[in-house]
């Protein structure tokens, strides 16, 4: 997507973010203390990690849709045509892949920095008896297996279209597994699952939203324009692997 | 390619393994769990952050090298 306002707006809403996440009030709970302000940081992370998955999910159902369209080499001669036309074929399953791939690094990320979190909180580096953990682990691990899903079929045409097949279910077991299931169970360790009260009524005077929405559109305009910027370079990539 | 992938992950490796040798003289076992749980928690959060401009940087690395695979290749 063309244009630098989104992607300077995406950075100044970030440094708004990190200068007043760090310096700004936040209501004092014991246990917790400063690392609340992990809110503007941890949980934007997997906001915005769903959001990706969503929007890789779309074009894994455009892709399907547009796919009966079979591009027509014979009609044309120029091989920047042919290139051109090919691409033009691949373009969802470019994008479905390559969201889906920042994505799962957010969600590596997501784990790690829920990880350092929950040691300086609840005392351990991981807690098994937590429903969200055991499910956001299962989640990153059905976009794991979408990944080899893509690496073990060779044709491009085949390999496409089943990636996206899986996808769609990828995504609606994904949303399943961290939002669903998480707040059906009883006990929960995280706020806002298992009977816990969500953060939103800790901010009694609103100082932690006034962060905590920009924080979450800023990190998804940064994000994005790493995506932009992954999805670009493969274009490129594969122009030229088909050129040669 | 000037670094291998290999030469780099095995430097990392050496270089993260042995980071908790040096968290030792902090505290007793544990010694980064243990600071991170201890005061006002603020490490906590300076690690999340630091986590996530270690990703940042690992991306960009990634794609000075696929950027500079292609220049090399014209």
């Amino acid at each position: 997507m063309k244009g630098w306002w989104w992607k300077i707006t995406g950075v100044l809403l970030l440094v708004y973010v990190f200068v007043f996440g760090l310096i700004g009030e936040i209501p004092r709970l014991p246990i917790l203390e400063q690392s609340i302000r992990n809110l503007y940081f941890h949980v934007p992370m997997w906001f915005v990690m769903m959001l990706i998955m969503f929007m890789s999910m779309i074009f894994s159902i455009l892709y399907l849709a547009k796919s009966n369209t079979e591009h027509d080499i014979e009609g044309k001669r120029e091989q920047s045509e042919i290139v051109n036309s090919i691409l033009k074929h691949q373009k969802f399953d470019i994008l479905a892949a390559e969201w889906a791939k920042v994505g799962f690094v957010l969600g590596i990320l997501g784990l790690i920095t829920g990880s350092v979190w929950a040691r300086s909180t609840w005392g351990a580096w991981w807690v098994f008896e937590e429903v969200k953990l055991n499910a956001a682990a299962a989640g990153i691990l059905v976009y794991a297996a979408y990944f080899i899903l893509r690496g073990s079929v060779e044709d491009e045409d085949r390999r496409a279209r089943i990636a996206a097949v899986y996808n769609i279910f990828a995504f609606i077991m994904f949303i399943v597994l961290i939002n669903v299931i998480p707040r059906v169970v009883e006990s929960s360790l995280h706020p806002g699952n298992g009977g816990n009260p969500g953060f939103s009524s800790y901010d009694l005077d609103n100082n932690m939203r006034i962060i905590f929405y920009p924080a979450v559109i800023g990190w998804f305009l940064l994000v994005g324009w790493i995506i932009d910027l992954a999805v670009r370079l493969k274009k490129i990539e594969k122009r030229k692997n088909l050129s040669d | 390619m000037n670094i291998p992938v290999k030469f780099i992950i095995f430097g990392l490796l050496n270089v993260v393994l042995t980071l908790p040798l040096s968290a030792q003289s902090a505290l007793q076992e544990g010694g980064l769990g243990n600071a991170l749980f201890a005061g006002s928690k603020m490490a906590a959060v300076i690690v999340v952050l630091v986590i996530i401009l270690i990703g940042l940087a690992i991306f960009l690395v990634s794609m000075e090298r696929r950027i500079k695979k292609m220049e090399d290749d014209q």
